[in-house]
Order: structure tokens, then sequence, then C-alpha cells
């Protein structure tokens, strides 16, 4: 019974979250939001008895790519244009994405998963284990990933000649 | 006890939540927030089958890849999207209609 | 030296007689009060501390979980304003002493400890301002998300073996967290007041803070790889034994990485020299520029707090959390050290606090570095020399085991020859504070000799 008010706890903020930036127009709240949706899915992840992988969404989702995201609104958001989708659009996209959950929804229920016997917390050590032993492979290869991720940004937002600036002949500086 | 589908069934909401939002907005970095959205709802996903006895640990390892990678591709992103404003003054994607520059 | 003199405004009718018979109340109580104003007090915390062994004793096994767990959070959340109050009365005289002068004096009796109760009375009462186009919710929200996570570090510090809300295998990952979070509501702060000023302290804030928890989590770890263990409590334990099993002298790679860990700590905490995001000199006051009132002391608070935070994570990794450095000395004798014992959580809070006394004395003793200097130290020089130190600590651990008896012998040389530097750094630091102490009349200035009158 705790169990499920804990998870309502969390999971009615992720819907929630999603939903305000589904309908809303400001990108700066809606980076906001995403936070918010991010902390509740760590939530989600502790209560499972995921305790590790919570940890590291907070660092890594929260701690680091809302971060970037928040950074990154807040350095194109110069004019913030109005988000709202046309009439015509908003029936497309409720039909559409009703018709998809509902879909979703129903095989989930009707698919009769086998109720297996939940399995102890995770231990940090058999992650560990699991990563360099079964996942070594991919292990290597997500590092190497990284380091082109990184050059490839820092290439990316290296600094430019000036004769290329934006049309509009402001710039961002910070 | 609460079994799979509650989390399951989060989990697609939240998928589709996030495809609405790549859908229906038009600026790029709402957009990736939609992209966010969908690869933390597989991780949902992924944990609570681990959880639950299918696939032991290798759900939550498949879990911290993805999460990692969903952090490298955000550097990407918005990188590139940087790029998008520095050219064009804007993040409307609509704007990005042009081949050549 | 109370006089409750009457206002000036006539009462009427039912007012008047309760102002009049107040006044008189007070004026026959105030005198007795101050009398006996320390037996009073004495009393009160006499009786407190019966209340709190019988609720303990008797009523305690009987409480279900969650008010027994929402106790301790209490609790824990009184002890983080505590040291948050404290903190800031201490931060206001250290910098005195270094300056000089003598800070608070007059706000309580002695050497004005009630500086900071006064403060908060004065924020408090302040008008409530927010700047007009500024993102309302978002302004309100930016100290809570700021305050909230530091808090929430305590509840996986152990103070000792017992002394911890949740010991989770995660421990150490989650106090990172913790402060990881802090970045958003700097963020959301300097955004919310729509200053360009706000704005750019909070993006040098955000890029400071987030490119120094790397350096940060890297020195953590060479730790927790001589340990083997993120649990905090296992940790701690595992520096049983005495000044020369602390984790900072097991290794050369782990002495400085006690010193990497303790300056990117200090990045973290926005302190100086890194403190360009509240620079006053230039910023104003950065990202909190816009916050008055009681947004103000979050924000101060949440400094504080993390401070302490980081100073106990340190203390609990480095340098033996809870335990005695006499810990081992009285095994196989009849003595006991009873000096706080040979485990206690005191000794965890005298060492945090010599930590955050250390962060005061860098404040005003090095000049601030600029954002460039600050990013360049993180990428080119602390993160390099933390990825060297935890290769060290990891390759110290492969070969310091009796496999290879060579290198345990030096290894062992390296350990006491640290524990012994160690010593001489604490032997140091006790001749100049003697120094300092004996000589104090001759070396400060005029305006620390002589007190103001008054004060």
């Amino acid at each position: 019974m705790l169990e499920k008010v804990i998870f309502f706890l969390f999971a009615v903020p992720a819907v929630v979250a999603g939903l305000a930036i589904l309908l809303g127009t400001n990108i700066v709240r809606m980076a906001y939001w995403f936070s918010a949706m991010l902390v509740s899915v760590a939530g989600l992840y502790f209560l499972m008895g995921a305790y590790f992988l919570g940890v590291i969404q907070i660092l890594v989702y929260v701690g680091g790519v809302a971060v970037l995201l928040a950074f990154g609104v807040m350095l194109t958001s110069r004019k913030l244009a109005r988000l709202r989708p046309g009439r015509g659009e908003a029936v497309w996209l409720a039909g559409v994405s009703g018709v998809l959950l509902l879909g979703l929804v129903l095989s989930i229920m009707h698919a009769g998963w086998e109720q297996r016997q939940i399995v102890a917390a995770d231990s940090i050590s058999e992650i560990g284990r699991s990563l360099l032993g079964d996942f070594l492979g991919p292990f290597e290869l997500v590092s190497v990933l990284l380091l082109v991720a990184m050059l490839g940004a820092a290439y990316l937002a290296r600094p430019k000649a000036q004769t290329h600036g934006p049309r509009d002949g402001k710039g961002t500086t910070i | 006890m609460m079994g799979l589908t509650p989390y399951l069934v989060l989990s697609a909401v939240l998928l589709v939540l996030g495809l609405a939002i790549v859908i229906s907005k038009r600026n790029a970095i709402a957009m990736l927030i939609g992209v966010e959205f969908i690869l933390n709802a597989a991780c949902l996903n992924l944990v609570a089958f681990s959880r639950h006895g299918i696939g032991a640990l290798s759900g939550q390892t498949a879990a911290l890849f993805v999460i990692v990678l969903a952090a490298a591709e955000a550097v990407v992103a918005l990188a590139i999207f940087l790029n998008f404003y520095h050219t064009l003054a804007t993040v409307d994607i609509d704007h990005g209609d042009k081949l050549k520059g | 030296m109370y006089t409750f003199e009457r206002p000036h405004v006539e009462y009427q009718g039912l007012s008047r007689v309760i102002v009049r018979g107040a006044a008189a109340l007070a004026g026959i109580i105030a005198p007795w009060l101050r009398r006996l104003a320390w037996g009073v007090f004495l009393a009160v915390a006499a009786m407190l501390v019966v209340f709190i062994w019988v609720v303990g004793r008797f009523i305690n096994p009987l409480l279900p979980w969650f008010i027994r767990d929402l106790v301790v959070v209490l609790g824990l959340l009184g002890f983080a304003c505590v040291v948050a109050i404290i903190g800031i009365w201490a931060e206001r005289k250290v910098s005195g002493r270094i300056q000089s002068r003598l800070g608070p004096m007059r706000t309580g009796a002695w050497h004005g400890w009630a500086q900071s109760l006064a403060d908060g009375l004065k924020f408090v009462q302040k008008e409530d301002l927010i700047p007009r186009e500024a993102d309302e919710p978002l302004f309100r929200l930016a100290p809570y998300v700021t305050l909230v996570p530091a808090f929430c570090a305590y509840l996986a510090l152990p103070f000792g073996v017992g002394w911890v809300f949740r010991s989770g295998d995660v421990g150490l990952l989650f106090v990172l967290a913790m402060l990881a979070v802090e970045v958003l509501g700097v963020i959301m702060a300097g955004w919310a007041s729509n200053s360009k000023w706000s704005l750019y302290g909070a993006m040098r804030a955000a890029c400071q803070l987030v490119s120094y928890e790397i350096p940060m989590g890297l020195s953590l770890l060479a730790a927790v790889v001589a340990v083997g263990s993120l649990n905090l409590v296992d940790i701690g334990q595992a520096q049983a034994g005495g000044w020369f099993s602390w984790l900072v002298f097991q290794n050369p790679f782990l002495f400085l990485a006690f010193f990497t860990y303790y300056i990117a700590s200090l990045a973290s905490c926005k302190r100086s020299p890194f403190d360009l995001p509240e620079g006053e000199s230039e910023l104003v006051a950065g990202f909190h520029t816009e916050y008055s009132g009681f947004r103000f002391v979050m924000f101060f608070f949440a400094e504080y707090v993390a401070m302490f935070a980081v100073s106990a994570l340190a203390t609990i990794i480095f340098l033996g959390g809870w335990h005695s450095p006499l810990s081992g000395l009285s095994k196989g004798t009849q003595m006991q050290f009873v000096a706080f014992g040979d485990t206690s959580p005191l000794w965890f809070v005298l060492k945090s606090t010599f930590l955050v006394w250390v962060q005061m004395w860098f404040r005003w003793t090095l000049p601030r570095i600029r954002i460039d200097q600050v990013m360049h130290a993180c990428v080119k020089y602390l993160l390099p020399f933390t990825l060297l130190l935890f290769l060290g600590s990891s390759l110290w651990q492969l070969y310091d085991n009796p496999a290879h008896p060579a290198f345990q012998g030096f290894a062992n040389i390296l350990h006491y020859g640290l524990g012994c530097v160690g010593l001489l750094l604490l032997g140091l630091y006790f001749a100049g504070a003697g120094y300092g102490y004996y000589n104090r009349n001759r070396l400060v200035g005029q305006m620390a000799r002589n007190h103001l009158p008054g004060a």
C-alpha cells in the first residue's frame, strides 16, 4: 500500500511535468519542468531498489543534462517565440497520441506478465562486475563515444569568425 | 505488491508525452527535451523489468548506458543548436529550411 | 538596563487595561528574570535532556517508524541550521580577527554571539521585493531549489556508526548528487532575476560548479578505491585505529587527493578564492543580487550548510570520520583515553568544524581568481592531476599486498612517513597558533587591542 502511495507521489509529478511542457509556451519553464520530471524518475528508481541508477540519474541527468539544457535555453532565447500549435495540429496530435497511448496501455494490461519474484536491490559490486564482464564491449565503446562527443561538441562550439554572425547583428554574450 | 504494470503504464505515458513534445514543438531545445522524455521512459521500462526478475541485472546496466549516451547526445545536439542560433538568430526549426550555409 | 516605557499612544478601554497590565507585569518580572537568567536557562536545558532521555528510553520503541524518521530528519535540519547560524557568526569573527579588528561584539553579551539571530530577525522583517519583469514562480522557487539539496546531503552523512539517517550503499554518490542539484537553483536564481548581471553571475557559477564536480568526484574515487565501498559508514570504519590509519596518510596519492578534493570543494561551495559568482566588487552580489530578506537568507544558509557538508565528507573519507586520533593507543593498556572517547560524533563535528574554519581562513587570505583562471585551473591542472591520482591510487591498491613484499615495505615506510608529515603540519599549526596567541598584544593593530567604547 505504501509502495503504491509513493509510486503515485513520484509518477504524478512526472506526468504533470510532461503535460506542462506539452501545453506550455515558456521555454525556460519547460527546462525546469524537465528537471522536475528527471527527479521524479530518479525517485522511481529509488523506489524500485535501483539506488545506484537513481543516484547516477540525479548526478548525470539533473546535474549535467538539465543544466546544459538550461544553459542552451538561456543562450538562445533572445526572442521568446510563441510555441503554441494551431487548432488543426492540436487535434491531430491529440488523436494520434491518444490512439498510441491506448494501444500501448491495452497491450500492457493484456500481456500477462508472469509475476516473478522481485529480485533484491542491486549491489554496486555486481553492476561493476557486469560492466567489466558481460558488458565490457559496450563499456569501452561508450568511453570512445564520449571522447568523440566531447571533441565534436568542442569543435562545433568553437568561436568562429565574425563574418558569419547572425543576421540581425546581435550575438550572444556571456 | 504492485507488480510490473504500473511502471510500464507510466513508461508508456511518458513515451507518448515525449513523442507529442517532439512532434508539436518548434523550438529545437523543446524537441531535445521531448527526446530526453522518450529516453527516460525507455530507461524506466528497462529498470522495471530488471527489478521484476526478467533479465537480472542487465536491465540496470543497459539503463546506465542509456543515461550516459543521452548525456553525450544532449551535448552534441546543443552544440549543433548553438551553431544554428549563431547563423540564423533563432532556434525555430521551421527556419532551418535551407540546405546552404 | 531594560526600561519598559509605555508607548506614547493613549489607549482606550480594554486595550488600555491590557497594555498597562502587561507593562506592570513586565516591570516586576524583568529584574528577577535577569537575576535568575542562568538558573532558568540551565533548568530548561536539564529538563530538555531528561525529557529526551525519557522519550528515547520508553516512548521511542512504541512509535511507528515514520515518526522516528521524522524526528531524526527534524533533528538533522536543526543541526544544519545551527551550523549555518554559528558559521555566519564565526565567519564575521574570523574575518574581523584576520583583518586586525574584532568583529561583532555588541549583540549578545559575549563577543556578539547573537549576531546571527539579530541578522535573521532583520532579514525576516524586510520588504518582499520581486523585480517587475522577473519570472515570479521561478524567482520564488530558486532559493528552495538551492537550499533543500544542501540539507538533503545531511541525510546520508554518518556522524558515527549508529548515527546516520540512512546509510546506503551509495551514500557517497548521494551526497555528491545533492550538491550537484544546487547548480539548477543557481541558474534559476540568475535567470529569474531578469537582470543581465545576475545572469552573468549565474552562468559563471554554473560553469564553475559543474566543472569542479569532476575533480571532487575523482579525488573521492581515489579514496573509494582504497576502501572498496561507496558506503560512508564502511569508509569511516576502515580508518579505525588512530592517526596513522587515516586514509589521507595511506599513500601519497591519497595525501594529494585530500588537498585536491579540498580545493575542488572550495570551488563547489563558491568560496574564495573561487567566489566570482558572488564577487562583490564586480557583480554586486552575482546571482542573488535581486534577492532580499528571507530569500537571501536561504542562499546564505545554503552556502554554509554546503560548506559543512563538504567538510564533513572530507572528514569521513580522508580524516578518519568519527575516530579519535588517539584511537589505537589504549589497546593493550589499562588506560582509557576519555577525551571524547575513542569514537564519537563529537570528533566528527570537531574535525569538520576545523575544515570549515580553514575554508574561512582561505577566504580572507587569498585573492579572488578570475573566471577564466578558474576554468583553466580546473580543466588544465586539477582534472589531469586528479586523473593521475586516481590511477596512482588504483595501482597502489593493486601492488600493496603481501604478494609484493618489497613494494609493501616501501609502502609502509611511506605510510608512516606521511603520518609523520601530517603530525608535523599539525604541530606547525599549533605552534603558529600558540605564537600568535602569546604575542597577541603585539601583533594586532590598535583596533583590536582597545575595544570600542561600549563593547
